[in-house]
């Protein structure tokens, strides 16, 4: 299936990479307070005003980063607001769950920590229809 | 975002910065390290955002700061801003294509408590990203001038084995027979010799403080190896010591070392047994690949005595670590935290 910002991932090496497969999983996201804030579902290369990108990230700005469970994305926004207190203004302040579907993309390996990277298809279902804000970060 | 008291500059007075490497990451870099022509070192630490830009505090610090940053010897606090080595930072709101639409330079004591990490956090090393050129280490303790001459050559023999091995990918490690007391030496020169000269280790830069830190010019992964060679002998420091300990009594208790003739029929029933331990220890190392070992290893005795040397030096430069000398930084080490 076609991938969303197909034209631009065909520029960067190995983009997404070969490791991403499709599948079914539940997946969490920081999101802001409004789950329909055009933000919540956009990956950071299209998001302004970005943070300096390194040359070698630019295949991942391009995928949703979301977190394998809820106890991984909660422990990781507190670990980031001790590092930057103001990381809710620029990640959100809540955290919003739904279900990955094969039909929504392809997903990077979870790393130890939680994270993966998602590439998503030109006709992915993500966005505030299939995912629903569980909390606000405490 | 918040309004800051402080001096409203014209420009950015620092210019020449070249990217290091970034230290926190999510969804684009939190905390980055940059490197001044002049030597110093400056920290870019993300502090708030809004619709038109993202504001950055920029502070000088000490390498050693950055590296025990790193280690999470001390929390970003401890450096972040108290580790400034002027008593202002800059402020820079930059836009979404690099531009700074404002540079202020703040007093420290004038930083608003939510610019600066909670007084508990430690950086989250996931994500940090080494360096493609340099390598450092934290330099701690008293060092002899001994020492100083004793840790780069004791770095440059693993790190040679692990450039051949995983960079050039030699289908031989070394054809000279490995016999004497010079032969580990040869071998290892050899080794040092064929790895291009922008690649061959070099100290660039020491500062002997507690703490300060020695910085090597080199190629970046292969010294990322290196470090994680020396946390796969902590880690599994029983079963190597043991397998080192057995292949060592095998060569001795059958007198190996005394046979001079590389094609002695005697080797027949040794070969074996000698590959299959020189295996042992080096498959204690995640980074070196148990078929290109044995592939630039043909002959079993030099296998043998390789991987002997090779374990030796690795648990050298891991003894300089366990007699308080050195700290190895971030990199592969945090594995062996997980």
């Amino acid at each position: 299936m076609q991938l969303k910002y197909a034209a631009e991932l065909a520029r960067f090496p190995n983009c997404p990479p070969d490791n991403a497969v499709c599948c079914e999983r539940t997946a969490f996201r920081f999101v802001h307070s409004d789950i329909n804030d055009r933000r919540n579902f956009l990956p950071v290369a299209k998001i302004t005003p970005q943070r300096r990108l390194r040359p070698d990230m630019r295949c991942t700005a391009h995928g949703l980063s979301f977190w394998a469970t809820k106890d991984q994305a909660l422990a990781a926004h507190r670990s980031f607001r001790e590092q930057f207190p103001n990381f809710e203004a620029t990640a959100g302040s809540h955290l919003a769950s739904g279900v990955l579907r094969e039909t929504d993309g392809r997903a990077c390996p979870v790393r130890h920590d939680g994270h993966f990277t998602f590439f998503e298809f030109a006709t992915s279902a993500i966005g505030p229809g299939t995912f629903a804000i569980d909390q606000k970060f405490p | 975002m918040k309004s800051i008291n402080g001096i409203e500059l014209p420009y950015f007075p620092i210019s020449d910065l070249k990217h290091v490497r970034d230290l926190a990451y999510f969804d684009g870099p939190l905390l980055s390290h940059y490197e001044h022509s002049n030597g110093d070192d400056f920290l870019y630490y993300w502090c708030d955002c809004d619709d038109h830009a993202n504001r950055w505090m920029v502070l000088r610090v000490d390498e050693a700061s950055v590296l025990r940053l790193v280690d999470r010897f001390v929390p970003l606090r401890f450096v972040i801003p108290e580790g400034c080595r002027d008593d202002f930072v800059y402020l820079l709101d930059i836009d979404n294509d690099g531009g700074i639409l404002q540079t202020r330079m703040v007093a420290v004591k004038e930083i608003p408590d939510n610019y600066k990490p909670k007084a508990e956090a430690y950086l989250t090393v996931e994500d940090a990203w080494q360096s493609e050129d340099s390598y450092s280490i934290l330099v701690e303790g008293g060092w002899s001038v001994h020492d100083l001459g004793d840790f780069p050559k004791t770095f440059e023999k693993v790190y040679s084995v692990l450039y051949a091995l995983n960079v050039l990918h030699l289908q031989e490690l070394d054809s000279l027979p490995w016999r004497g007391g010079f032969s580990s030496m040869h071998f290892f020169n050899n080794a040092s010799r064929r790895i291009p000269a922008e690649h061959r280790p070099s100290v660039w830069a020491v500062q002997v403080a507690s703490p300060g830190f020695m910085k090597f010019k080199l190629h970046g992964p292969t010294a990322g190896q290196v470090n994680q060679c020396i946390a796969d002998s902590k880690s599994n420091n029983e079963s190597l010591s043991a397998a080192y300990a057995d292949l060592f009594k095998y060569i001795r208790d059958n007198d190996l070392n005394d046979i001079e003739d590389s094609v002695d029929a005697k080797w027949a029933k040794h070969n074996g047994v000698l590959s299959e331990m020189a295996l042992a220890v080096m498959r204690e190392f995640r980074c070196v690949n148990e078929r290109d070992f044995v592939r630039a290893c043909p002959r079993p005795f030099e296998a043998a005595k390789i991987a002997m040397a090779f374990y030796r030096y690795v648990r050298d430069l891991r003894d300089f670590e366990k007699n308080g000398l050195v700290r190895y930084s971030g990199g592969a080490m945090r594995d062996s935290r997980e």
